[in-house]
């Protein structure tokens, strides 16, 4: 019995020993598997007995990984930093290429090469990673160039990736100032509602315009549970395409007999009298507030 | 007369059970004690249909990630008299939530998105039968160290028979997030929640076999099993956690 079982087990592995194992051959199989299941990869069970004993895999060498993932610090480093550069990696820069995500910026990078996506390096790849972020200042954090027919001389110093960032958090600074006074009167105006609504005992607009929360408050008013402090935080603002978007975390002290207890809402909503496409959300469905966002083309001025 | 008796049957026929309904759910038939939600979720369906304590209060509710192949945590929450129906099905969801956020992101296992949603209330479907699991699915990740040291990471989710443990031996898939059906294998049961696997991938191209053990609790439930590939190279394959999790729990193989 047992030497059957062992028989079966051999007839199984007889194509896998006659594969070559890379790491990312199975890697690049897994992600594609009818490339190898045509035998392309060597090894197919069932070939006929006239195929010549040649092992077409053993033509192709298995690429070189452990060259770049044993390199130097420096080097290391140097290729998180060009993958920072092409705006792929947003990690740490401490020379861990096999952290998760230096290896999904660089299978990132290997997609848009339309290379296998293996999220590791040969040492020519790290060479043209390398090449191609020097060539790639990065322009999505500035202002388009002026559009001119002649061709305009090269700068001779270009700003570093450190001026560049602080220049963009600077500049996300100053949109979210800008933005906070509008952002503040929208949450204020939904709060005025909201006390105005559990002032009212269940009546007035917040309940018609979120019925979530007219919901949440009859669930609470039920238990037994009586409103008190309502406090906002704003978690998003910006344009949406049919007006100002907010979206904002209300938190609501819920009192029951001596006991105090914190809830917590998510508003959204299109600034406008009334107030469009309004919904509300409990605060641990963060899905559905980003998708919200997402159904209303948000543009963010607050993130 | 017997127009008017009609006339009323009728409305009593057509209207009760709109009447009967809650206005936020509709009903898609009792559930059962021997569904496959109750025996994939063993502790579950204890405290459901056996513990006496939990079996007898007055809401019950069941929330899962769906759609059914997300389904490997689950929520259940209960409540004697002091909490609406709706309430406790907001607790059921927000416990699933959080199960799933503490266990990671998906998206390296799953192309589609995973979202917790109530199916079971009061012993009623909420969500139509026919889109529930009707197996045991979750994630899974396979790791592969080569012979020159490098490491394959193959993250996907699995497909198995609901009752690993129980049935002598358990056939199970392996999808990419893609997915595509890319391994298969079996679990044989030799203990309680241990055994041996064995896995083949890519038309037989590579495969290896070793043995597996079930892990119950923290951070979640799962299967780990270590085996070697023909060349004797290691493999890992661990079911029920999300790649990130499941990298840095076994990733070292």
């Amino acid at each position: 019995m047992r030497l059957a079982a062992g028989l079966v087990w051999l007839m199984l592995l007889a194509p896998a020993l006659a594969w070559a194992q890379s790491a990312s051959e199975v890697e690049r199989c897994f992600q594609n598997p009818s490339a190898c299941a045509n035998g392309a990869a060597g090894g197919a069970a069932g070939r006929g007995t006239t195929a010549p004993p040649s092992a077409p895999v053993a033509a192709r060498p298995a690429p070189d990984y452990a060259t770049v993932l044993n390199s130097p610090e420096p080097d290391r480093r140097k290729i998180q930093e060009s993958l920072r550069t092409l705006d792929k990696y947003n990690g740490p820069i401490d020379g861990n290429l096999q952290s998760e995500a230096t290896m999904k910026a660089i299978a990132e990078w290997q997609k848009g090469r339309n290379t296998p996506a293996v999220g590791k390096l040969t040492p020519q790849e790290a060479a043209q990673l390398n090449a191609e972020a020097a060539r790639a200042p990065i322009r999505r954090l500035e202002s388009p160039p002026p559009q001119t027919a002649a061709p305009v001389p090269l700068q001779p110093a270009q700003p570093s990736n450190a001026d560049t960032l602080k220049a963009l958090q600077a500049k996300l600074a100053e949109r979210r100032k800008a933005a906070e006074p509008k952002a503040n009167a929208a949450a204020q105006a939904l709060v005025r509602d909201l006390k105005a609504y559990v002032a009212a005992d269940g009546k007035g607009i917040a309940g018609e315009q979120f019925p979530a929360f007219a919901k949440w408050y009859a669930d609470n008013k039920a238990a037994g549970r009586a409103v008190g402090e309502i406090t906002p935080v704003i978690d998003d603002y910006g344009d949406a395409k049919a007006g100002a978007a907010t979206t904002t975390e209300v938190k609501f002290e819920t009192k029951q007999g001596d006991k105090t207890y914190g809830q917590c809402l998510v508003f959204a909503w299109i600034e406008a009298s009334p107030r469009k496409n309004p919904q509300a959300f409990t605060c641990d469905d963060v899905a559905a507030v980003e998708k919200w966002k997402t159904d209303q083309a948000l543009k963010s001025a607050w993130r | 007369m017997v127009r008017i008796a009609v006339s009323v049957l009728v409305a009593i026929v057509t209207l009760g059970p709109i009447l009967g309904s809650t206005a936020w759910a509709q009903s898609y038939g009792k559930a059962e004690r021997r569904d496959p939600i109750f025996l994939r979720f063993a502790e579950m369906a204890n405290r459901y249909w056996v513990n006496s304590e939990t079996n007898s209060a007055s809401h019950k509710v069941v929330a899962i990630p769906m759609p059914k192949q997300c389904a490997f945590v689950y929520a259940d929450a209960y409540t004697r008299g002091q909490q609406s129906e709706r309430e406790v099905q907001d607790i059921a969801l927000s416990s699933c939530n959080r199960r799933l956020a503490e266990l990671g992101p998906l998206g390296e296992n799953y192309g589609v998105d995973c979202r917790c949603q109530v199916v079971i209330s009061d012993e009623n479907y909420v969500v139509p039968k026919s889109s529930m699991p009707d197996d045991a699915y979750g994630p899974a990740s396979i790791f592969y160290r080569d012979d020159r040291g490098n490491v394959a990471r193959l993250n996907g989710l699995v497909r198995y028979g609901a009752l690993i443990g129980r049935d002598r031996s358990v056939t199970f898939t392996v999808d990419n997030p893609r997915g595509e059906q890319v391994c298969n294998g079996t679990m044989t049961n030799e203990n309680p929640g241990s055994g041996q696997f064995s896995l083949s991938c890519f038309g037989g191209k590579f495969a290896g076999r070793g043995s597996y053990e079930s892990r119950t609790g923290a951070p979640n439930d799962h299967i780990i099993a270590r085996g070697q590939t023909g060349r004797g190279q290691p493999v890992t394959m661990v079911i029920g956690l999300p790649a990130q999790l499941a990298a840095n729990t076994y990733g070292g193989l």
